[in-house]
């Protein structure tokens, strides 16, 4: 009788505690799938996201380094109003940017240039020109917007 | 046999558990590292653009700092001490950031950098923006007046057909040129062309590197600072140095002050420095220096008591009041000087530029060595005197702060150049008969024979003026209907940029960049990266 309770007991106690640890296991393995699927689509879109924005960085620099190369009294005719969205306002030194920036971030990619005098900005002492660039783009369906602005003086040309 | 297998389903009870456990586990390890990867990922791209705009910052900051150096705004202090001036800005953007500039007066020495040595300045950057720091040093120097073929600081310009300039030119009031020249002959401008107002009538001139209106105004008459001047002629200021040499000029305030005996020089050279009297080159007189002498006799330096020695030499020599000058530098007599008079320059004769290099056994220029330059820097006009020769060579930088240049006397007044040969067209080729094949063969002066035809006036050297100049009678129509050839020709030399006169005025706020560094450390005080 022992062992026949024993063995019985044992065996069949053995038996459905494997199946609800299975039921267990797998429920748990699938919570930890489901969140990992979570977090690897975040973490996708993350470095996506990251991606983008160092090269809206880099996109940012190569114009302002283009910008800040040219003499300062030239830039409001060569660079105001910029905007690669409309064609009709590239410039010739802007054009390269706005390849750049069309190959890199796509369609949905944009990039304006605004340059401001002390007479539009105040803060500005004479002679001086604040220069804005702003690289956006579209993810999911999100503006996303990497500006930069610094100012600049005329110098001897 | 089923006591094995009880045995081994004893073994394996809760072993699922343990190994769903492990797998979660994993999952959680996996799951973290995206986590914490993607995140860095994204932390190190929000860094570059806070980076960036930390940048952008410090960029802005060398403007606001650059803008008051060029408007003389700047707040100058010493906060270190060592006589340099230098100041300290610091603001919040309203954009965003952060800057803070450290700036100060430094010597820039760079190829192509020329007659403002001393005259530079540093400045030193910090951007921030959310934690991103970056640092910046720039280097700025006033840019020249020698760029300039002609610069009139006050009036409006007229340029007559056939005119050629070889230089920049710059007019603070209207660049006005003559319309219907024949083919060829329309004013030409080889290099830009600057007018704060207009160029009105730009299609009747050529311009190979275009002009521009309405141009910011550029500070003549503050660009000559004449105790600055007279304490570096008396060796008295805190830096007596011209472009790096010297540390003593000559000062001549005639008739009490004469160090080179002027009034000893009887008849057409009185009270004249006459340049090829000077010998800097005197090796025998006070060994072993090469020491400077003028008609034999030793310069002596008024502030050691000594035989001036050609190194102490800045190369200026001032006259209170009327300058009057002449003469060759050349060989022995070479050295790059500059002739001030507070009030007027007076051209007695030919000022003629030649080179450093001579023969060392007969002493004779052999056009060997680096180009000589010269300047004749007045208050007042600067002027080829009465009495001077009609055929005329001035090979000297011309600047007035407060007038013009002219030539004074009228057609009477100005005897008979050479006798021939001479080289009139400066072509290297002297006494070239009938003609001198200028412009066009078949026409030109005769340099051998010379008659009282021959007006020549040759200009060599930029003319920098707060009004305009007239060089009649020079351009008098008599004159110019018997000429045979060009009556006056303003020529323009490129050795003025790389061998400048000695403390030519500067523009003062004019500058240009120099260079361009980012500093990639960013713990130390700023003012570490400043020049001792």
């Amino acid at each position: 009788m022992p062992a026949k309770r024993s063995r019985t007991g044992r065996d069949m106690g053995s038996a459905g505690f494997t199946i609800v640890e299975v039921l267990i296991s797998l429920m748990l393995i699938a919570i930890a799938v489901m969140s990992v699927g979570q977090i690897f689509a975040m973490g996708s879109r993350n470095v996506a996201m990251g991606r983008t924005e160092t090269i809206a960085v880099s996109l940012v620099r190569e114009i302002s380094e283009k910008i800040m190369s040219e003499p300062a009294s030239d830039l409001p005719s060569m660079f105001d109003g910029v905007d690669t969205a409309e064609p009709g306002t590239l410039t010739q030194p802007c054009e390269i940017w706005a390849d750049h920036l069309a190959a890199q971030l796509g369609p949905l990619g944009r990039g304006r240039i605004t340059v401001r005098d002390p007479e539009e900005d105040l803060s500005l002492l004479p002679g001086m020109f604040s220069v804005e660039v702003d690289v956006s783009w579209i993810a999911h369906g999100d503006t996303i917007h990497v500006p930069s602005r610094f100012a600049v003086v005329r110098m001897a040309d | 046999m089923r006591a094995s297998i009880h045995r081994s389903m004893r073994c394996q009870s809760g072993s699922s558990l343990l190994l769903t456990i492990l797998i979660v586990a994993a999952l959680a390890i996996l799951a973290t590292s995206i986590a914490v990867v993607s995140i860095g990922d994204r932390t190190d791209s929000r860094y570059d653009r806070h980076a960036m705009q930390a940048l952008a910052a410090a960029e802005t900051g060398v403007a606001f700092a650059k803008s008051l150096i060029i408007s003389q705004t700047a707040p100058l202090e010493d906060f270190d001490s060592d006589g340099r001036p230098d100041f300290a800005i610091a603001d919040t953007l309203d954009w965003g950031g952060r800057y803070t500039v450290l700036a100060e007066a430094s010597d820039v020495v760079e190829e192509d950098v020329t007659a403002f040595l001393s005259n530079g300045f540093t400045i030193v950057s910090e951007g921030n923006y959310l934690g991103a720091v970056r640092r910046v040093k720039v280097e700025i120097a006033h840019d020249t007046y020698f760029k300039f073929a002609r610069f009139v600081y006050q009036h409006s310009i007229q340029f007559e057909c056939g005119d050629v300039m070889a230089g920049e030119v710059y007019t603070g009031g209207t660049l006005s040129l003559s319309c219907g020249c024949p083919v060829g002959e329309e004013p030409l401008f080889l290099e830009k062309a600057y007018a704060v107002q207009r160029v009105p009538q730009a299609d009747c001139g050529i311009f190979e590197e275009g002009y521009e209106e309405g141009v910011q105004v550029i500070d003549l008459p503050g660009s000559l600072d004449w105790e600055q001047i007279r304490d570096k002629a008396h060796g008295i200021g805190s830096d007596n140095a011209c472009e790096g040499r010297g540390s003593v000029g000559i000062y001549i305030s005639l008739p009490l002050t004469d160090p080179l005996d002027l009034a000893s020089q009887a008849g057409w050279d009185l009270n004249t420095v006459v340049l090829h009297y000077f010998d800097f080159c005197n090796t025998t007189l006070a060994p072993p220096d090469t020491v400077i002498t003028y008609r034999s006799i030793p310069v002596m330096n008024t502030v050691t008591g000594e035989i001036m020695r050609r190194d102490d030499f800045n190369g200026i020599v001032l006259f209170e009041g009327d300058a009057r000058v002449r003469g060759t530098l050349d060989g022995t007599s070479a050295w790059r000087l500059s002739v001030f008079g507070t009030d007027h320059g007076l051209i007695r004769g030919d000022i003629v530029a030649g080179h450093f290099g001579y023969d060392p056994i007969t002493r004779l220029p052999n056009n060997s060595g680096d180009p000589v330059t010269t300047a004749v820097i007045a208050e007042n006009y600067v002027a080829m005197d009465d009495g001077t020769p009609r055929i005329l060579r001035i090979d000297a930088a011309l600047f007035s702060r407060t007038s013009n240049w002219r030539c004074l006397g009228g057609m009477g007044n100005h005897p008979i150049g050479g006798p021939g040969p001479l080289d009139l067209d400066i072509d290297g080729i002297v006494g070239e008969t009938p003609y001198n094949n200028d412009p066009d063969p078949g026409i030109g002066w005769d340099e051998l024979n010379i008659t009282d035809k021959h007006w020549i006036l040759n200009l060599t050297g930029p003319i920098i003026t707060y009004a305009q100049g007239d060089a009649y009678p020079w351009n008098a129509e008599p004159i110019q209907g018997a000429a045979s050839g060009p009556t006056h020709r303003y020529n323009y030399d490129l050795d003025y940029m790389r061998f400048p006169p000695a403390c030519f005025p500067l523009p003062v706020n004019l500058w240009i960049d120099i260079s361009w560094t980012e500093i990639f450390e960013a713990r130390s005080a700023l003012a570490e990266h400043l020049p001792n």
